[in-house]
């Protein structure tokens, strides 16, 4: 065998190992400890088939030494009850008892030959049998019937010798082959019998050996699945406990929360009690604010309707103060014609009386009369002229009438547009006013959902802080069974201060204490807010 | 009483002419046969042909008979009247043996 076989395994090898170690790994509790008892079963039933064969050798020569010897024996009495009925019949012949015992003797003696050279196979005393028989047929029968032929033909005398002389030496040599026999059997019952015993001790040295052998291979299979089955339940017995502890400090942290959130679901009743209230209160008053603008746009739509009105109607006052401004302006043209008039008249006075004075006195009617003429001139030129300058200052103040008209009537039609965008204001106001007094309405509705569904989750939570606190109880209980898991799997191993890799993995983390990641992942889901980092 | 008489002789010799004689011999110290079947009302002649006495009997507790002392040369009739199975042996020479068989 080359020496890496004894160093590694290859692959193939390990890989094999490897699936029978999985496959015994996932058997179940039951069939290992029967598998473990396999070996002891197997070995126990090898044994004992083995003994109980050789016990069964060892009796059948036993017995059939037994019945070898009780065979010669019977064929020793079955030759004397021959030997009774021939001397029966020497004495009378035609006694049918002794007939019929004779030939019962003879056929018995017979058969217990053929038994017996069934018994054994031993030469010797296969030997001995065939000897007797051979004696019986070839010596002792034959002589026998020269006996009883003697009888029959009516010499007894001769019958009698041949019966002493002949007959019963060969009946002693027959007896002492016999007896040989009987020896023969005797020391084959003997020999079986120490055959047996010695076969006994045997089987029992062997039982015993399988048994030792076989406990311990068992206890070392069942030592190795002990302790298999130990760190298993071990490593259980801490993942549970590990997780009772999580469980009761999660119990714990969700009872605190749930109380928590008890009370903030109460707050939150109260609240949207309150709001609910403000609710109802803000819309009563947005509906009342949707009436009053609706009023608000009414009197502004009559607002509207006067201003719109005003505008009109000062328009049609600018278009007076226009017509006013066209006839001052036709009037100052008239005035102006009239001073035009004057001053020709004043100049044609002027003519008049420089002509009057070339006339002398003849013209001096004349020139009185162009004095006057002038004097008129003048006069109407003043006049005129006071009268032009009335109608301009008439103009003047006309055309700052109708620049403020146009800027009145400008204004009105800026306040008509903005009364009219003020309509459109309150229009807008008022549907959403309407439009806020129906959201009122869904959020009075939506608020009083809330509140349902806070009282709702009050219950909830209630029911979710009973829970916690089974929960707690529960967790409470699994610690307990772990515990009593660990006692059972270590016994006072622990109490005894010798702990073990495991219970000191476990005792590194303060029980009912979960691991920071754990609690801040507990927490998290929670409050809802699981972190990134433990997303990712 | 002739009549009787005569129906005693008819029957008689009806019963005589069904049943049949069988002669075994004793040879060598031997039977003629080693076994054989007959009516009942069958006899079997036993025939001592050997230089010696015989003494042949029944075993069997159907059709029990001894012929005792059989000397050469004489010969036994002997009546099976009962079904069954009759060992015959004889007494001076157990190995002779015959197994007479009696059925209808």
């Amino acid at each position: 065998m080359p020496p890496s076989a004894h160093v590694s395994e290859t692959p193939a090898t390990s890989g094999k190992w490897q699936a029978w170690r999985f496959g015994l790994t996932h058997l179940s509790l039951p069939v290992k400890f029967y598998l473990a008892l396999l070996p002891l079963l197997i070995m126990g039933g090898l044994v004992i088939y083995v003994a109980d064969q050789s016990l069964r050798s060892n009796s059948q020569e036993l017995i059939a030494a037994r019945r070898i010897k009780e065979l010669a024996i019977t064929s020793q009495c079955l030759l004397l009850q021959q030997d009774d009925a021939t001397k029966v019949m020497l004495i009378d012949m035609l006694n049918p008892d002794a007939s019929q015992r004779k030939i019962a003797a003879y056929d018995a003696c017979q058969k217990t030959f053929d038994r017996l050279k069934q018994l054994t196979k031993a030469p010797q005393v296969l030997g001995l049998i065939q000897q007797m028989e051979e004696m019986d047929d070839k010596q002792l029968q034959p002589i026998d019937t020269r006996v009883l032929e003697a009888m029959g033909n009516g010499n007894a005398d001769q019958a009698r010798k041949i019966y002493f002389q002949e007959y019963e030496p060969l009946r002693k040599q027959y007896e002492s082959v016999m007896r040989q026999l009987g020896d023969e059997a005797e020391k084959m019952a003997t020999q079986a019998a120490r055959t047996m015993d010695e076969n006994n001790h045997r089987s029992l040295h062997h039982i015993a050996l399988t048994l030792g052998g076989g406990m311990l291979l068992v206890a070392l299979i069942m030592l190795a699945v002990v302790r298999h089955v130990g760190s298993r339940l071990r490593a259980t017995a801490a993942v549970i406990e590990r997780e009772a502890a999580a469980t009761l400090n999660s119990s714990v942290f969700m009872s605190a929360s749930g109380k928590n959130l008890a009370d903030a679901s109460s707050a939150i009743a109260t609240s949207l009690q309150q709001t609910g209230q403000s609710l109802a209160k803000m819309a009563t008053e947005t509906k009342r604010n949707a009436e009053i603008s609706g009023n608000a746009k009414e009197f502004t739509n009559q607002a509207r309707a006067t201003a719109e009105k005003g505008s009109a109607e000062l328009h049609v006052l600018t278009d007076a103060l226009d017509n006013i401004k066209s006839s001052a302006d036709s009037i100052s043209k008239i005035i102006k014609t009239i001073d035009e008039i004057a001053f020709q008249t004043n100049i044609l006075a002027l003519n008049a009386a420089v002509e009057a004075a070339r006339a002398g006195e003849a013209g001096l009617g004349f020139a009185v009369v162009a004095d006057e003429v002038r004097n008129l001139a003048r006069r109407c030129a003043e006049a005129s002229k006071e009268t032009g300058e009335r109608i301009q200052d008439s103009v003047k103040k006309t055309n700052s009438g109708v620049e403020i008209g146009h800027h009145v009537a400008k204004n009105f039609d800026e306040i008509a547009e903005k009364i009219r965008r003020m309509d459109e204001f309150a229009s807008e106001i008022a549907a959403i006013s309407h439009s806020q007094s129906d959201g009122f309405v869904q959020i009075n509705s939506a608020v009083a959902q809330i509140d349902a569904a806070t009282q709702n989750n009050a219950a909830g939570v209630e029911q979710s802080a009973s829970a916690s606190r089974e929960l707690n109880s529960q967790a409470a209980s699994l610690k307990q069974a772990v515990e009593e898991l660990k006692l059972l799997i270590e016994g006072t191993r622990k109490r005894t201060g010798v702990p073990d890799r495991d219970s000191v993995a476990l005792d590194a983390q303060p029980p009912g204490t979960p691991s920071p990641k754990r609690a801040t992942s507990i927490k998290a889901k929670i409050a809802g807010t699981i972190p990134s980092s433990s997303r990712n | 009483m002739n009549k009787s008489l005569l129906f005693s002789i008819a029957a008689f010799i009806s019963v005589a002419a069904f049943a049949e004689d069988h002669v075994i011999k004793q040879e060598d110290r031997q039977f003629s046969a080693q076994e054989i079947t007959v009516k009942p009302g069958d006899k079997l002649v036993f025939t001592n042909c050997d230089s010696v006495t015989h003494n042949v009997f029944s075993t069997s507790d159907a059709n029990p008979f001894t012929i005792k002392v059989q000397k050469p040369g004489e010969a036994t009739a002997v009546e099976f009247k009962d079904e069954g199975v009759t060992e015959v042996r004889c007494a001076i020479h157990p190995k002779m043996k015959i197994t007479v068989t009696v059925k209808k």
